[in-house]
């Protein structure tokens, strides 16, 4: 079992192979062998650590991406956002959560969980105006009328084609 | 609170990288922080170049990038290979003195003088586009008793076919029939039209020019003033709204100078606007057609072109359907955005090519019209020249330019090179071809004994495209050829009676450059 302290101090004790799907946790217990000490996550909260160890133990047990594979995968990686239906339900969440997951998963190094964040704002942002897109997550336009007409009349090339 | 934008920038070009193209493009006008993470990432360009430029049709992303590359490479070969490829061979009879022999809308279309026999057909039907295919026999262009054809004009994209004639070698009418069918067109406003009364000028016969654009017909011809002295001659321009009246109130004029021949000569620019090049290039409005052609502006040239030009190229007279189309594609999308192409040839030394964008035809202010522009305020930045051996090829279309180079000091051995002006080419088309921007310097003959004269330097910017792989010889007997939107036209000449018309796909994959004779 490994122990896992949060940024707000919280204790999880979470079965090894459970915990080995982050990579960053992996490479840390092989550095530093058998050891009872918990290891401190500063920059991951116990609300979100919970996420991540549920989606940790969903996977249980599936093969984890070798370094050359993962070198191979990301060359085929579909640019799909095709997420599986479990992986939907899980990260329904607020838009505050799902930054946390993804900065999370970005931080322990667990790219299965990371792509799933990470496509499901790509599907928020699908089909959408820049408009939209500003009012999807609260963004203030800060081009001048200038500079609008100026990134617009750049993309025209690739327009209506 | 976590934000959107709080994440770190390859986190969020990382999210991009699951997005289509068009997706990662509206995203760069969001805001700063979203365009700087395109900017920054070389994948995200990547996504957008090959979806944007519609480099590789399959969008299926599951193609790994590696594969999508090597696409890529065959790609922005794809101009220098479509030479081994040719779609298709054509026959084309051959015919003695047919001129202006034209591909205009995915047809072919002659008419040949002496014969008075005319043909059009399509070279490679398009599903979305409508087939003429017609042969006229002698007589048939012209059914008026005692008359004889001047010039004919045909416009596929609007079935239309103009036929000037003169009846008892006195009076010109111009005919409007329907490609596809006997009778008048049906839009026409008449029958024919008819020319302005000029009984104090003689109508010259043997230089009638007749063009076409839209609502607009021209006839160019020279005339012989008898109350001068014979040798004074006047070219006069006339241009109707065929559509509207059959009769003419729009008419230009002026003196021919001694020593030239032909008429004046002119194109259609689109947008009511008319170029009529004497010395110089004069712009002229044509929008109201119930007076005589505005004066615009007047564009003076580096030297007198008159006496030497040879008939300007211009595809826009013939260019109504590729013009419509044109609106959807982004190197000719715009009509004031073309090219026009002066031949200037001096004897058997060499010719000078004047590549001009018509966008300084448009961009005119209130008091351009009183004042000749000067060559060095307008011409350095929006002209390319280039200076070729006597014997060589041209055709523009749109931004595009086809041109033969020759590749030995003797000008036996030729290749083709395509060249495209349209500014977003020369920004975007990153790998494809090789951008020119640096300017050029090219002398000037000042004389027709090929003596170095003046020297112009110009910098209008182009992609350079070099079909390297096949090689042609003064021997290969190319006649004439012609560029559209997507394909390549050569005319061979060949000792039978029976032509090669040779098209090239170049926008085709090239798994799918099958050859198909007929």
């Amino acid at each position: 079992m490994v122990h896992l302290v949060t940024s707000d101090n919280v204790e999880f004790v979470v079965d090894k192979e459970v915990v080995e799907r982050s990579v960053l946790i992996k490479n840390m217990l092989e550095d530093v062998g058998e050891t009872d000490q918990s290891i401190p996550l500063a920059n991951v909260s116990s609300a979100v650590l919970r996420k991540v160890i549920e989606y940790c133990e969903h996977h249980r047990g599936e093969p984890l991406p070798s370094a050359d594979a993962d070198q191979n995968q990301d060359e085929t990686r579909k640019r799909t956002t095709d997420i599986s239906e479990w992986d939907q339900k899980f990260i329904t969440v607020d838009q505050e959560m799902l930054f946390e997951i993804i900065l999370a998963a970005n931080y322990l190094d667990i790219k299965s969980l990371l792509d799933v964040g990470c496509k499901t704002v790509a599907n928020m942002i699908k089909g959408k105006t820049p408009d939209e897109i500003r009012r999807l997550f609260n963004i203030v336009n800060d081009f001048t009328p200038e500079e609008e007409a100026q990134i617009k009349k750049e993309n025209e090339w690739a327009e209506d084609r | 609170m976590k934000q959107f934008l709080s994440l770190a920038e390859e986190l969020l070009s990382y999210i991009l990288s699951f997005l289509p193209y068009r997706d990662i493009l509206q995203c760069t006008s969001v805001c700063r922080t979203l365009r700087q993470t395109y900017l920054s990432s070389s994948e995200l360009q990547y996504i957008v170049e090959i979806g944007g430029q519609r480099l590789i049709s399959n969008t299926d992303h599951s193609i790994p990038i590696s594969k999508h590359l090597q696409l890529l490479r065959d790609k922005a070969h794809a101009w220098f290979k479509v030479d081994t490829h040719p779609l298709k061979m054509v026959p084309v009879t051959r015919s003695r003195g047919s001129r202006d022999k034209i591909v205009a809308g995915g047809h072919f279309c002659f008419w040949n003088p002496p014969e008075d026999t005319a043909m059009i057909f399509p070279v490679l039907s398009k599903p979305s586009q409508q087939s003429i295919r017609r042969n006229w026999l002698p007589g048939t262009l012209c059914s008026a008793p005692h008359s004889h054809n001047l010039d004919v004009f045909m416009d596929p994209a609007q079935n239309l076919i103009a036929v000037a004639y003169a009846v008892d070698h006195k009076t010109v009418y111009i005919n409007l029939g329907a490609l596809n069918g006997d009778g008048v067109h049906p839009q026409a406003a008449g029958e024919k039209l008819f020319l302005s009364d000029d009984s104090e000028n003689s109508f010259d016969m043997t230089f009638v020019r007749l063009k076409g654009f839209g609502r607009h017909i021209a006839l160019s011809h020279r005339s012989n003033d008898e109350n001068r002295t014979s040798l004074d001659k006047v070219w006069q321009l006339q241009i109707w709204d065929w559509k509207y009246s059959t009769t003419c109130s729009s008419i230009l004029s002026g003196a021919i100078p001694n020593g030239s021949i032909d008429p004046v000569e002119f194109c259609f620019l689109g947008n009511n606007r008319l170029l009529v090049i004497t010395d110089n290039l004069n712009i002229y409005s044509i929008e109201d057609m119930s007076q005589t052609p505005e004066l615009l502006a007047c564009f003076l040239m580096p030297i007198p072109l008159k006496l030497w030009c040879l008939p300007l190229i211009d595809d826009i007279g013939y260019g109504s359907q590729l013009h419509m189309q044109a609106q959807a594609t982004m190197c000719t999308s715009d009509p004031t955005h073309r090219l026009i192409c002066l031949t200037v040839a001096f004897a058997q030394f060499s010719t000078q090519i004047f590549i001009i964008s018509t966008r300084i035809f448009f961009d005119l202010n209130e008091t351009a019209a009183a004042i000749p522009i000067p060559w060095q305020h307008w011409g350095p930045s929006n002209t390319r020249i280039f200076r070729y051996p006597f014997h060589f090829k041209i055709h523009i279309n749109g931004n595009r330019v086809l041109q033969t180079l020759p590749v030995d000091t003797h000008n036996i051995n030729f290749i083709l090179q395509l060249l495209d002006f349209s500014p977003l080419a020369v920004t975007n088309r990153r790998g494809l071809g090789r951008v020119v921007k640096e300017p050029s310097t090219t002398y000037m003959s000042a004389d027709e004994f090929g003596t170095r004269g003046e020297s112009l330097t110009t910098s209008l910017p182009y992609v350079q495209v070099v079909f390297s792989k096949r090689k042609f010889t003064t021997d290969s007997l190319l006649r004439d050829m012609w560029i559209d939107k997507d394909r390549i036209y050569m005319i061979f000449r060949s000792l039978s009676f029976i032509e090669k018309l040779e098209v090239i796909d170049v926008q085709s994959d090239l798994q799918t450059g099958a050859v198909s004779t007929s």
